[in-house]
């Protein structure tokens, strides 16, 4: 018996029973929809909680944050004997380090100043981790230094008076400079000469120093639009430099409350060079893993997204497979539907499987027809459900800002998409609902094939 | 065509635990040759009903061969006698057993449609066929909205519309009044001259015997009586 026939032939069977099939194919959808929308919140909620992981880093990335049991003669941070180890672990193409200023450091041009944090680099491991220039180029003499895409932006009109201005009258309600202090936007920084200003409590008094620098580079905006980079980077002799102003290691400010012990600790602290924000890049992604490793093994606290990412996936597997087993119950009761109404299909038939048997319809004809009109009913249904699901999944996704309000009174500022379904999300629901219905059809389907003939012709004996 | 030799055929009745048995035929032994019409005749209750279901493969002997166009269809599985009887065999019953949701038209068209002929060539040799069996124009008409004749006689096309060698008929007539009897055995013997179709016919009726070129009767499950002769 040829496919379009058979399809004819149960299509046929299906229209004698309209309702029961419909009520069938609706129970089938249920399952189907009940089980893409359960599934689509836990797609959902892994995309959005591993959009968040991965927003502001790079899967390559390994943090490093310390040793974890340094010997004797060794500090707990990051130092430079370590920057070598590291280096020269297999597959790391670099080594991301900071030293960061530990003083109130403010960059002062014309009349214009803002905060900005200052810090030492390494350049040639900074390019090799992917920093890139917006305007300018590197700095080659002591004096010049990079500053962030957004310094220019927080640089603000200082009070002739010197005192500090107070923060509401300064900033709008987006956190942004007020028009009124800020500098002309067509100004540009680059290749002006700036002094950074650095404070510090010598001798019962604050003293101030002021460090000139020139403006060679202005680093690349950031990836992310909400975020800033407001950071300055300076040369290590600028660094010496406010060391010796300082008198502490990273120019770290000594507040009037500390007692003279403390001081004193401070400033010695420091013979050993050791560095913050120290991130290995591993040269691709693949060798994450490996490296993470290795440098676990070598006693170091690293975190990489790469591996939160792994852990994240693994509770999101968990997650979504709870509920895949909760769809799958909805499935299942669809499934007990669709072996009554195959079972009851079979009953109302069996004279006329009897009388297709007689003349010669093959077994297996018999139980395909059967096993198809199950499928189809499987297909119906799921091609139904997964309609539903993803009118569902998008009223979920539409309403969801609303709730959030309604529920928090607060507004989102990125579109969070709780519902997801990925294209093979459906078309695994959909093979699935195919594939239930047809096991739930095999049963009935094989009883039609065992019809006896001659009860079923019920000859006159 | 038909060689049965030394059929038994008993049914087994009652539960499990008091089965028994009950003996229909004893050494049957007989052969239908090409292109005769034998009638197998005897009162009802006598096994004739039996024989046939066995020759047709409903039911399986419990002793004997069966040999059908030359096969030994005895041992046959129920695919096996599925295919057998698409190729060989065509059916005609007493109560018709016309698929009563499809049209007579679907009726005819389901043998060709079982053996995978496409939907032209289908439509082609089932119009002819309801030429043949004189039901132009009632193609359309489900089984209800025909008479018993006119249902006995898509039936037939039903039966011959893949042309097989040997049609099984049980009781063909025991359903129709006299009028249409006469009818039908008329279209069997031309059937049986014209295209040299084999005929098995089963009856209780002297009259359709009178169109056999043999008879067979049948008493209380064995043969007593074959050609005329007593045995
Ligand atoms: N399925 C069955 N179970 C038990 N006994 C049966 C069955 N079919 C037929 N018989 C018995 O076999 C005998 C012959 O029946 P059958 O062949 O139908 O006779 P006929 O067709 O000549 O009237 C009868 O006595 C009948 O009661
Ligand atoms: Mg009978």
């Amino acid at each position: 018996m040829k496919w379009k026939d058979r399809l004819k032939f149960i299509r046929q069977n299906m229209k004698k029973n309209r309702s029961r099939v419909f009520m069938t194919v609706l129970a089938t959808a249920i399952g189907c929809g009940f089980l893409i929308v359960l599934a689509s919140v836990g797609f959902g909620a892994q995309k959005y909680i591993s959009g968040q992981i991965l927003q502001d880093r790079t899967i390559t990335e390994i943090s490093i944050h310390g040793k974890e049991n340094p010997s004797e003669d060794e500090r707990p941070e990051v130092t430079e004997k370590d920057i070598k180890i590291l280096e020269d672990v297999e597959n790391v193409k670099a080594v991301s380090r900071k030293q960061q200023v530990m003083n109130d450091t403010i960059i002062r041009y014309d009349e214009f100043m803002a905060n900005v944090p200052a810090s030492v680099v390494d350049y040639p491991s900074e390019i090799k981790s992917g920093f890139k220039l917006e305007k300018g180029r590197m700095p080659e003499a002591e004096n010049e230094v990079i500053i962030g895409f957004h310094v220019k932006e927080s640089l603000y009109k200082a009070p002739k008076d010197g005192e500090p201005i107070d923060g509401k009258e300064l900033y709008n309600n987006k956190g942004e400079v007020k028009e009124e202090y800020r500098i002309e936007k067509e100004q540009s920084l680059l290749g002006e000469e700036v002094q950074l200003q650095v404070s510090q409590w010598i001798d019962g008094k604050e003293e101030t120093k002021l460090i000139p620098l020139k403006i060679v580079g202005i680093a690349k905006e950031p990836s992310r639009d909400w975020m800033k980079d407001n950071n300055i980077l300076i040369s290590s002799s600028t660094l010496s430099k406010i060391e010796q102003f300082t008198g502490t290691p990273l120019g770290q400010a000594i507040s009037p409350d500390m007692s003279e012990e403390q001081v004193n600790e401070l400033k010695e602290g420091g013979e050993v060079k050791t560095f913050s924000e120290v991130k290995v890049i591993a040269n691709s992604v693949e060798n994450v893993k490996s490296i993470s490793k290795t440098l676990k093994d070598k006693g170091y606290f690293i975190y990489s997204v790469t591996e939160e990412l792994e852990q994240v996936n693994l509770v999101f597997a968990l997650v979504k497979f709870g509920l895949v087993f909760i769809g799958l119950i909805a499935l299942l009761i669809a499934s007990i539907g669709i072996y009554n109404t195959m079972s009851m299909a079979v009953i109302e038939r069996t004279q006329d499987i009897g009388i297709m048997k007689a003349i010669g319809g093959h077994p297996r004809m018999i139980r395909n027809i059967f096993l198809m009109e199950s499928a189809y009913i499987g297909l119906m249904g799921a091609i139904v459900g997964a309609v539903v699901a993803y009118l569902v999944s998008f009223g979920i996704n539409s309403a969801l800002p609303f709730v959030i309000q309604q529920a928090f009174n607060e507004t989102m500022e990125q579109k969070i998409e709780l519902s997801y379904i990925p294209a093979y999300l459906t078309a695994f629901c959909v093979l699935l609902s195919i594939g239930v219905a047809m096991l739930s059809g095999l049963k009935p389907a094989r009883r039609a094939t065992r019809i006896d003939v001659l009860r079923a012709l019920r000859r006159d004996i | 065509m038909i060689t049965v030799t030394n059929l038994h055929h008993s049914f087994f009745v009652g539960k499990r635990s008091n089965r028994q048995e009950v003996p229909v035929l004893q050494d049957v032994n007989l052969t239908v040759d090409k292109g005769e019409i034998v009638a197998v005749i005897g009162r009802s209750g006598s096994g004739k009903s039996t024989l046939l279901n066995l020759l047709s493969g409903y039911i399986k002997p419990t002793q004997g061969e069966v040999f059908i166009d030359g096969t030994n269809v005895t041992n046959f599985s129920e695919a096996e006698w599925a295919d057998f009887r698409l190729d060989h065999l065509g059916f005609i019953f007493q109560s018709f057993q016309l698929i009563p949701s499809m049209t007579a038209f679907e009726n005819v068209e389901l043998p060709l449609m079982m053996k995978g002929l496409g939907e032209k060539e289908r439509k082609q040799k089932v119009m002819e066929m309801f030429e043949k069996v004189d039901l132009h124009g009632l193609e359309g008409n489900y089984p209800s909205e025909l008479s018993g004749g006119q249902q006995q006689r898509v039936s037939i096309a039903r039966a011959l519309i893949v042309n097989p060698p040997i049609i099984f008929a049980d009781e063909p007539t025991g359903s129709l009044d006299t009028e249409t009897e006469t009818e039908l055995l008329g279209f069997i013997k031309y059937l049986n001259e014209v295209e040299n179709i084999t005929f098995v016919i089963i009856t209780h009726d002297e009259e359709v015997a009178s169109i056999a070129n043999r008879t067979i009767r049948l008493e209380n499950g064995s043969i007593i009586e074959k050609d005329g002769a007593l045995v």
